[in-house]
């Protein structure tokens, strides 16, 4: 795929960057608020494994921006499930008034 | 088992994950404490990264993050639907 000028390493940079930022409001909240209201730990838990599965394929695919992106996704995705567990019957003021 | 079927157990995984997710938003009808913003960046971050798989021609990562991006926006749609929504 010719993406001209655009050098295609910089969509997997921008993706994994977003990757990053994406988790930290959701990571914030449930350390912050101690509020597991919505989250799914079947998810999570699914997500966790999955993340370091394709981390090992990525790293024997030598493709370091998914390697980067996967390992990542599973510490997030693993913090996420570890806090969502704790909280899991826990709510914060503003997601017990919306139940 | 050889790494190529670890990428496709991975997958798999990836899969099978969304669907207690979607499942939970649309038994409750509310997005309760799924943040928005972290649904709404997942979604753009699939989209990026999609392309990128696309130009790398990796078949694992294509299938992995094709699936990705369309329940990250199936998930976006319902947690819209559902902000702050009482059950």
């Amino acid at each position: 795929m010719n993406l001209g000028h655009l050098n295609a390493h910089w969509l997997g940079y921008l993706g994994t960057a977003l990757v990053i930022i994406a988790y930290v409001p959701q990571i914030r909240h449930l350390m912050k608020m101690h509020c597991g209201d919505g989250i799914s730990i079947a998810a999570y838990a699914l997500w966790t494994v999955s993340s370091a599965f394709l981390c090992v394929y990525a790293i024997y695919a030598k493709e370091h921006i998914f390697i980067a992106l996967q390992g990542y996704h599973a510490v997030a995705c693993g913090l996420i499930l570890l806090f969502g567990v704790k909280y899991r019957n826990s709510r914060c003021p503003m997601h017990r008034k919306a139940n | 088992m050889t790494p190529h079927w670890v990428g496709m157990v991975g997958t798999a995984l990836v899969m099978a994950a969304f669907v207690p997710q979607i499942h939970l938003l649309l038994k409750s009808h509310k997005a309760g404490a799924l943040n928005l913003k972290s649904t709404m960046l997942n979604m753009m971050a699939s989209l990026s990264l999609f392309a990128y798989a696309i130009v790398r021609d990796n078949t694992i990562f294509i299938v992995t993050l094709g699936f990705q991006l369309a329940a990250a926006i199936v998930i976006l749609v319902l947690n819209i639907r559902y902000q702050d929504r009482a059950s």
